[in-house]
């Protein structure tokens, strides 16, 4: 089917790590937020009534909240990404893709692991925040 | 058992820290390393307290690389050599009582250590002595002449400035164990974050941003009960008097045992900040906030 037409259940919007459209589930994941932006660059001049604003490049950013759970291999490697070869392009084989729905719509592009963080509490599970920067073009693939 | 395959509690963390001298226990902690002498390969010391308190003068054992013990040897507030197989360790207690029995101290000893080299970079072949200390750091000596550009003194790796031949590290105090490493009670929890500087390469007439990954840092916070005689407050004092710079953590958030071998990160720090809080209707609570000094090491559980 072509793009969801009714509104999607956040807990079918899954996260994968691998080759886009083929990639693995993550387990334990709780949910991701992504901000893809257009920068603009004011360009009012004098005399005008409303701002006017040039286009720019685009950007994008992502947010991963899971459970921490280092016996799923990808949740291992994203970490590792950063602990262990800090500053390491996950592309390819190892790009991240945010699905849509569960039937193939997805977002995906090359992104940098630029920050996570673990936290363990009593009464609580041990969870964890990934933050990726995204290096090029994010793109929409929709089934 | 490897890592956990499902979710897990946060009470199944746990904490340890490497205390001044690799000291583990509750009472006086007045031992002084001193030179190792006579070294033919690397070795490690433990002395243990065995009669403490007023008893005069107190008693220790010890022993070298886990063999058999050394027993009853008193204390004599001189410089004493324990005399091993592979070398030859000073110590000195400061005082001869008072001590608290079955408390203990721990030193590795590096000595033409081999590793396992790849390109410009070396990892200390035995992976029980790669918990390297940079208070006392150890020195890498590559036979194809090339110097060291970084150490991870939680893995035991350094990168040097090409590729290397054959690498060897040697030193003093170089390492610790992990057996010396005492445990925080009294936690409530911790946090911490690694993160990568990004650096922006977008170039004209790119429609799509594009970065390069920097350095990493990690930062940390750990909250637990106030317990006056097991704080970090020690800790602080001796960053800020400079008596140690720098203290090992391992960080366990799963470590269903509770005995030092789930899965974790092992980070040397400094301290950078405590907050004492002391309000009605609650336990006194300390918050703790570190800084890695250096690269960090994941292990899973095993």
């Amino acid at each position: 089917m072509a793009g969801n037409t009714i509104p999607i259940k956040g807990t079918a919007a899954r996260l994968r790590y691998g080759t886009a459209g083929s990639g693995t589930l993550v387990t334990y994941t709780l949910g991701w937020t992504m901000d893809c932006k257009c920068n603009t660059m004011e360009t009012t001049p004098q005399g005008a009534s409303w701002d006017t604003f040039l286009a720019d490049v685009g950007a994008w950013t992502a947010s991963l909240e899971l459970e921490l759970c280092l016996g799923d291999a990808s949740q291992l490697a994203l970490l590792n990404s950063l602990l262990t070869t800090p500053g390491t392009v996950l592309s390819g084989a190892t790009a991240l893709s945010f699905d849509c729905e569960d039937t193939g719509d997805y977002f995906t592009g090359s992104s940098i692991v630029s920050n996570f963080q673990i936290t363990a509490r009593k009464k609580d599970i041990v969870k964890g925040t990934i933050n990726v920067q995204g290096t090029g073009a994010l793109s929409l693939t929709v089934a | 058992m490897a890592s956990p395959s499902e979710a897990t509690k946060g009470i199944l963390g746990n904490l340890y820290m490497l205390r001044p001298n690799g000291f583990k226990g509750s009472g006086l902690n007045d031992l002084t390393w001193g030179a190792a002498s006579s070294v033919t390969d690397s070795f490690h010391i433990e002395v243990v307290i065995t009669t403490g308190g007023a008893t005069n003068p107190n008693v220790f054992k010890w022993r070298e690389n886990g063999g058999a013990w050394t027993e009853n040897v008193n204390i004599t507030g001189a410089s004493q050599n324990l005399v091993g197989t592979n070398g030859t360790q000073a110590i000195t207690f400061g005082a001869v009582i008072g001590h608290t029995a079955a408390d203990q101290w721990t030193i590795g000893n590096l000595y033409a250590e081999p590793t396992t080299e790849s390109t410009n970079t070396a990892q200390i072949t035995d992976a029980n002595l790669r918990l390297i200390n940079p208070n006392s750091p150890p020195t890498w000596t590559d036979s194809g002449g090339k110097t060291v550009t970084e150490v991870n003194y939680a893995n035991g790796k350094a990168t040097f400035s090409g590729n290397v031949g054959t690498v060897t590290v040697a030193g003093n105090g170089g390492y610790v164990l992990k057996s010396g490493m005492q445990q925080v009670g009294d936690a409530e929890g911790f946090s911490f974050t690694g993160s990568c500087q990004m650096l922006e390469t977008t170039p004209q007439g790119a429609s799509w941003d594009t970065f390069l990954g920097d350095c990493a840092s990690l930062t940390g916070t750990i909250d637990k009960f106030f317990i006056a005689n097991r704080d970090f407050f020690e800790a602080i004092e001796d960053n800020i008097d400079g008596s140690q710079l720098y203290f090992l953590l391992e960080l366990y958030w799963y470590d269903p045992d509770q005995d030092q071998t789930g899965d974790h990160i092992s980070v040397w720090v400094t301290f950078t900040t405590e907050t004492i809080k002391a309000a009605k209707k609650s336990p006194v609570m300390a918050n703790v906030s570190f800084t890695a000094h250096g690269g960090t090491a994941f292990t899973a559980n095993g």
